[in-house]
């Protein structure tokens, strides 16, 4: 069977002021794989999911493209990369803290009537005349975040405020949100550090068994084991190069890459 | 399903009608034991604290919802005021005028939200204070907005004079028996009547708003705009939305300040006056729309209640100083025997001090002195406000309930298999 790519970096370049956090970077994602993007601290992996998703954009003398489900999508606002089902965690978790766990995962949902303002105002002479209204789609949405958070164990926390969540809790509560979208290619950060090993190992599963359905993960980790017993490809960044890419046995085996670990040390 | 009850909440707004009425009542008798004629105090007070209570409702829209700080929110009441005004002198009806000042109070919001809203916070906070600071210059500077036109060679500076549309329109006084009710009463009772229902509209379609999937992602911008923009909010579209309702809110409390306050000029619209409605939504508590009607009464009697009693300060002050006089003989004759910083100390007489400082300061300053220490208190130890924030209510509570109910279920078939087992 042959796997089309869903997104694709040609040559992408970052430089902050004199330091080269990415030089020449291609990367593919081929649909409804795992990819894993390893490399030591500071070589570059959020930079290029802050780069693929707009956060930061590239530098303007040596641009090279990015493609999404095969269109360009360099300057595309990272809003919109959402809608179209190009979803991202933080490293550094994001949450609203004072919306509650559930609102936290409300947000999340794409295509919710009730965000329009328009329709919130005309349901309400709807509501009289005892005609549907955003409320139904509401009532969804808030099933399925019930059934997210249940699996990620922090449905009793549905009805507290965010901010009360621990620091595990709230990379939880992040991936659920992420996993609300219904993406079609989902980027983690990260997504399990401070989580414990039984639940993350749960959340590996639920990953492979999604990634069945048909999303695709690129996900960076840092912890080995995981990231190699999950993926279907990896990739490894070192000093913001791509050194090596393949399936997690060849990167097992190849010597670039424990030397890229051992850093200068090794020299 | 119990959904309408989520919905409009209808038992709550016959609580605030209540609330609303009762303390009406009560501080009329109260302040029947101490001034002549408490309804010449309640029933403006009421007034202002319903009109305020609107332009209050709209910054906590801004402010405590979608979290943009309009430091500048006088200008678009402002603007609502004298659109409402002009649109009357120009003979259009008031239902007509104050929907045409709701309408230009939202565009200009609009048209500055365009280059702002993208700003930093801090920035747009400066912004917003500049703004507001433009169009009480522009308008006084323009000679031709300015009624009765005989009066346009001073500028802008002498406003508009429109009518009071309750009192030109009951003249004669109603007679019940013995009791004759003068007619600028029953004109001010039924205005107080028409401010507390369009306060209440708006009460309840800010909570409409609140409550909704639309209010929610107001709140999460608020809290996390990267975040917020990564789950695939449309974050400057939704911000535009919200400043320009909010916008439109203040033109239309600006509209009826404009029938109820019959003159108005520039400078009748001082830049305190932003900060008085911030200080009504910190108070009342920041993004509790019921707080801030509880807020905007609560300021409006301070500030209302101190400005009349204080009518008299002087004569007050005086006694004061004059049992404190002996007071300060002293100090006087005890500096003066310590050589060398005696001069000094003498400058410093604390009586003295005291009494400059209110003459200094006419006692329409005392609210705003008084309301400084309060807000300080009030960010100390209690800065959420009287009545904190709360989530918001859709049916999604529901979905939660559902589920516990399931859990449980499921725990107590566990339970019973355990106790087989056991057995
Ligand atoms: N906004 C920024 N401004 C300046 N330098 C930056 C910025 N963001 C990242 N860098 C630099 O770019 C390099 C790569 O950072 P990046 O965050 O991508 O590393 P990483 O691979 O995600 O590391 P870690 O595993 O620690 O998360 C680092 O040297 C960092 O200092
Ligand atoms: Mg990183």
């Amino acid at each position: 069977m042959i796997k089309i790519a869903v997104l694709e970096t040609q040559n992408v370049n970052k430089n902050f002021s004199g330091l080269q956090a990415l030089k020449n970077v291609s990367v593919t994602l081929k649909k409804q794989q795992i990819i894993g993007l390893i490399g030591p601290n500071g070589s570059g992996k959020s930079t290029l999911f802050n780069l693929i998703t707009n956060v930061i954009s590239q530098d303007e003398e040596t641009t090279g493209n990015i493609l999404f489900e095969g269109k360009i999508i360099n300057d595309q606002k990272m809003h919109l990369l959402a809608r179209e089902g190009l979803v991202r965690t933080f490293q550094v978790t994001q949450i609203f803290p004072k919306l509650t766990v559930l609102e936290n995962m409300l947000i999340a949902s794409q295509f919710h009537p009730g965000e329009n303002l328009k329709k919130v105002l005309v349901d309400v002479f709807r509501k009289l005349l005892h005609k549907s209204t955003w409320e139904e789609e509401e009532l969804t949405f808030a099933k399925k975040a019930m059934e997210i958070l249940d699996f990620l164990e922090i449905s009793h926390l549905a009805k507290e405020k965010a901010e009360v969540l621990s620091g595990g809790q709230r990379k939880l509560l992040a991936l659920g949100r992420a996993l609300m979208t219904s993406g079609k290619v989902i980027l983690l950060d990260e997504p399990v550090a401070g989580v414990n090993p039984v639940l993350s190992n749960r959340i590996f599963e639920k990953i492979d068994q999604l990634r069945k359905e048909s999303t695709t993960f690129f996900i960076v980790e840092h912890n080995m084991d995981v990231i190699m017993e999950s993926s279907d490809h990896v990739f490894v960044l070192s000093k913001g190069e791509i050194i090596a890419d393949g399936s997690p046995k060849e990167i097992q085996e190849n010597p670039n890459v424990l030397d890229a670990y051992l850093g200068d040390e090794g020299e | 399903m119990q959904t309408s009850r989520l919905y409009l909440k209808g038992h709550r707004i016959l609580l605030i009608i209540g609330g609303w009425f009762s303390s009406f009542i009560l501080l009329t008798f109260l302040l029947s034991f101490v001034i002549p004629n408490p309804l010449n105090l309640t029933l403006p007070l009421f007034s202002y604290a319903g009109i305020f209570g609107i332009a209050a409702l709209s910054l906590n829209l801004e402010v405590g919802v979608t979290g943009i700080s309009n430091f500048g929110k006088i200008a678009f009441f402002m603007v609502g005021c004298y659109t409402t005004g002009l649109m009357y002198l120009f003979k259009f009806p008031i239902f007509i005028a104050i929907p045409i000042g709701m309408v230009v109070a939202g565009f200009f919001g609009y048209l500055l939200a365009l280059p702002t809203l993208d700003l930093r916070e801090d920035y747009l906070a400066i912004t917003t204070i500049a703004v507001g600071e433009i169009v009480r210059t522009v308008l006084r500077a323009e000679t031709w907005i300015a009624w009765p036109q005989n009066r346009s060679e001073a500028g802008g500076t002498l406003g508009l004079t429109v009518e009071n549309i309750f009192r030109s329109n009951i003249t004669s006084d109603l007679v019940l028996g013995n009791i004759v009710l003068p007619s600028t009463l029953i004109a001010d009772f039924l205005f107080l009547f028409s401010i507390t229902a369009v306060f209440l509209l708006v009460y309840l379609f800010v909570e409409i708003i609140y409550n909704s999937p639309f209010g929610r992602v107001l709140k999460s911008i608020r809290d996390n705009d990267l975040a917020a923009e990564s789950l695939g909010v449309d974050i400057v579209e939704y911000r535009i939305k919200a400043f320009v309702v909010s916008s439109a809110l203040a033109g239309l409390a600006g509209g009826i300040w404009a029938l109820y306050i019959v003159g108005f000029s520039p400078d009748g619209f001082p830049p305190y006056y932003t900060f008085f409605l911030w200080i009504i939504v910190i108070i009342g508590g920041i993004g509790n729309n019921r707080g801030v009607i509880f807020g905007s009464l609560l300021v409006w009697s301070i500030e209302y209640i101190s400005r009349t009693l204080t009518g008299d300060i002087d004569t007050l002050v005086s006694r004061i100083v004059g049992i404190l006089n002996p007071l300060s003989d002293f100090y006087q004759q005890i500096s003066s025997h310590i050589p060398i910083i005696g001069d000094f100390l003498l400058s410093l007489n604390p009586i003295s001090f005291f009494q400059e400082i209110v003459v200094i300061n006419p006692p329409e300053y005392y609210p705003q002195f008084f309301f400084g220490i309060l807000l300080i208190l009030f960010l100390i130890y209690r800065p959420k406000g009287i009545f904190p924030e709360r989530p918001i209510q859709t049916v999604a509570e529901l979905a939660v309930s559902e589920h516990v109910n399931k859990t449980d279920s499921v725990i107590e078939e566990a339970d019973g298999n355990d106790d087989r087992v056991g057995r």
